[in-house]
């Protein structure tokens, strides 16, 4: 196994040799627009980055600290439905954190659980229990809307507002997830609620309101795609030849990055294409969603971070430095991963012994309205096997 | 129980119990009121009508990960500390050793018939409660021989101290050369750890 990691390893590094000249002979942002467009023109299905208006292949140091700001951090968890229970239910709990950079006052948490048990909610049209995407899929839309709400809450501060999700900021739903158009819907609302607090926060008190996603550790190979786009001669630029990444293909931008940012540098803002983004792009110009890389790590422990934010924020300077800093202090506090989100993934997660609670409670309630608890064999059995001890009320 | 008892502070709740001791939690910024040695005594709820004295041998913070991560970042803000000590329920533990209980007003000098309740709230006792339980000492034998992990010599030395202060001054010096004799006949056979208890209550 060694020898064969040994292996893929060096293969790799002479990708990223063949990825580093590539990304450094990109000193024409005229030729890779073009390029992209043609892509874009011919529908080759190119899903790969395009820059926004800076240079590929440089870094941009991180800016000053802003003196003060407000930085919300939402992050949800949940109890999927399950058919051997005592019931069909499920469970989302959204925690957020409020975190006052450049004060000394008290950080505000607020969670939100929410219980849900009617028919509508936990079963499809077939009538079928929904699956846990479907859940997660709610949970997503309703952790953008709580963020969306505090931030709104908070619009007449006196300092910068800077929102964090937990993840990517492009949303989309499959198939199974029933209510996915109205999911999907009620998602991009959360971000115009948000940029509306932008809207009255600059018109009011001229202060601003950001919104980023936070995606740790990416994996994506966006500009690899670029570099790959852009070593096709033009009669290549075809669906076959985008499939892949070509002689590129394997490697993530990763290491790229870890040889072009130094800790605390980020790369040029860019925007992923896709038929996603577009649809963000439709709703609005201020909701393509861009984003940079930026290496929140320290000297000689490099990390990764990509960090999204829409357009609102990408196409203004001042909000794209605040972002960059603040991102970077925030990961600083916790070694490498934003405090807030830390914490506000603490607010929100169930743990096992909150989930065995909460079904005790709802066999609580379905005896005392006289419902026959049924329990699936096959739970009951896991139990015994793997010898939990249960106590139940009598 | 007296108004200077229920005015004591709450220093945390049982959490889990037996007839030779408990342990009380507790959330980190509560921890400025507990000491070593310090007399304590739950509250009983309506299902027992038990108050258990006890001295506090040990106050531990639990091991906590998102703590390790903060300190291995060494870049602690005041916002961050303040969070983490006002709200987080990073549980404190305090350790208490039983040495006796009080029944409808009736000091016993003896380990309680049963333990308190979880969630029983904790408090330390009031002056009148150490003064009239130390009357008598002999909650020493109990502590001397007790087998958790604690350093009985230097409980006792606490405890004994701490009843010393609550006496009037003309009675302090009095009251622990009582304490040295008591001692004595418990430890004539251990003369080393007679020795360190006496060097531990000797006044200054």
């Amino acid at each position: 196994m060694g020898r064969a990691l040994a292996a893929r390893n060096l293969t790799l590094n002479e990708r990223l040799d063949a990825a580093w000249e590539r990304l450094m002979a990109q000193d024409d942002l005229g030729v890779i627009h073009e390029r992209v467009q043609l892509a874009r023109e011919r529908d080759v299905g190119f899903r790969g980055a395009a820059p926004l208006g800076e240079p590929v292949n440089a870094a941009y140091p991180l800016p000053p600290l802003p003196a003060r700001a407000t930085i919300l951090a939402a992050d949800g968890s949940q109890v999927y439905p399950s058919i051997h229970a005592a019931a069909l239910y499920y469970l989302t709990n959204i925690g957020v954190f409020v975190y006052h950079h450049g004060t000394e006052d008290l950080p505000e948490q607020i969670t939100e659980p929410a219980l849900f048990y009617s028919e509508k909610d936990v079963r499809d049209e077939n009538g079928q229990a929904i699956t846990n995407t479907a859940v997660n899929a709610r949970r997503n839309v309703a952790e953008l809307q709580m963020l969306a709400r505090e931030t709104w809450n908070r619009r007449n501060a006196d300092s910068p507002l800077l929102a964090i999700s937990d993840g990517p900021l492009l949303f989309w739903v499959g198939k199974d997830v029933p209510d996915g158009k109205r999911l999907e819907q009620d998602y991009l609302g959360a971000l115009v609620h948000l940029h509306d607090t932008h809207a009255s926060a600059a018109s009011t008190y001229g202060q601003s309101a950001s919104l980023i996603g936070y995606v740790d550790r990416p994996t994506s190979a966006f500009v690899v795609s670029l570099l790959h786009l852009l070593g096709l001669d033009d009669d290549d630029v075809r669906e076959a030849a985008l499939k892949s990444n070509g002689d590129l293909e394997g490697l993530a931008d990763q290491p790229l990055m870890f040889r072009l940012l130094k800790p605390g540098e980020r790369s040029a803002v860019m925007v992923q294409q896709s038929p996603q983004n577009k649809r963000y792009h439709d709703k609005g110009e201020s909701y393509e969603i861009a984003f940079f890389y930026l290496n929140v790590g320290q000297s000689g422990a490099y990390h990764l971070a990509r960090v999204e934010m829409p357009m609102w924020v990408a196409r203004s300077q001042p909000l794209l430095d605040q972002v960059h800093a603040l991102t970077f202090d925030q990961c600083q506090l916790m070694w490498r991963y934003p405090y807030a989100l830390t914490r506000a993934d603490e607010l929100a997660v169930i743990r096992a012994a909150e989930r065995t609670r909460l079904d005790d409670m709802i066999e609580i309630e379905l005896l005392r309205n006289e419902q026959i608890v049924e329990r699936s064999e096959k739970l009951e059995s896991k139990t015994v096997r793997h010898g939990r001890t249960r106590y139940r009320p009598k | 129980m007296n108004e200077d008892t229920l005015q004591q502070p709450v220093i945390g709740s049982v959490l889990r119990a037996s007839t030779v001791g408990f342990v009380c939690g507790t959330r980190s910024q509560e921890i400025v009121h507990p000491s070593f040695g310090a007399f304590v005594r739950t509250r009983h709820g309506q299902l027992n009508d038990i108050d258990v004295i006890g001295l506090i041998h040990a106050i531990s913070i639990d091991d906590d990960p998102l703590v390790r991560q903060l300190i291995l970042a060494n870049n602690i803000k005041p916002s961050v500390e303040r969070d983490q000590r006002e709200n987080r329920m990073v549980p404190v533990e305090i350790g208490v050793v039983n040495v006796g209980y009080v029944q409808v007003g009736h000091i016993y000098h003896n380990l309680p018939p049963r333990p308190p309740l979880s969630l029983d709230p904790v408090q330390l006792c009031d002056t009148e409660t150490i003064l009239r339980f130390t009357e008598r000492l002999d909650f020493l034998r109990l502590v001397l021989n007790a087998n958790g992990d604690f350093p009985t010599e230097e409980l006792v030395a606490a405890a004994l101290l701490q009843a010393a202060s609550v006496r009037p001054p003309g009675e302090r010096l009095d009251f622990l050369i009582g304490a040295g004799r008591r001692l004595t006949g418990l430890l004539a056979n251990d003369l080393p750890r007679l020795q360190h208890v006496l060097q531990l209550i000797k006044p200054t």
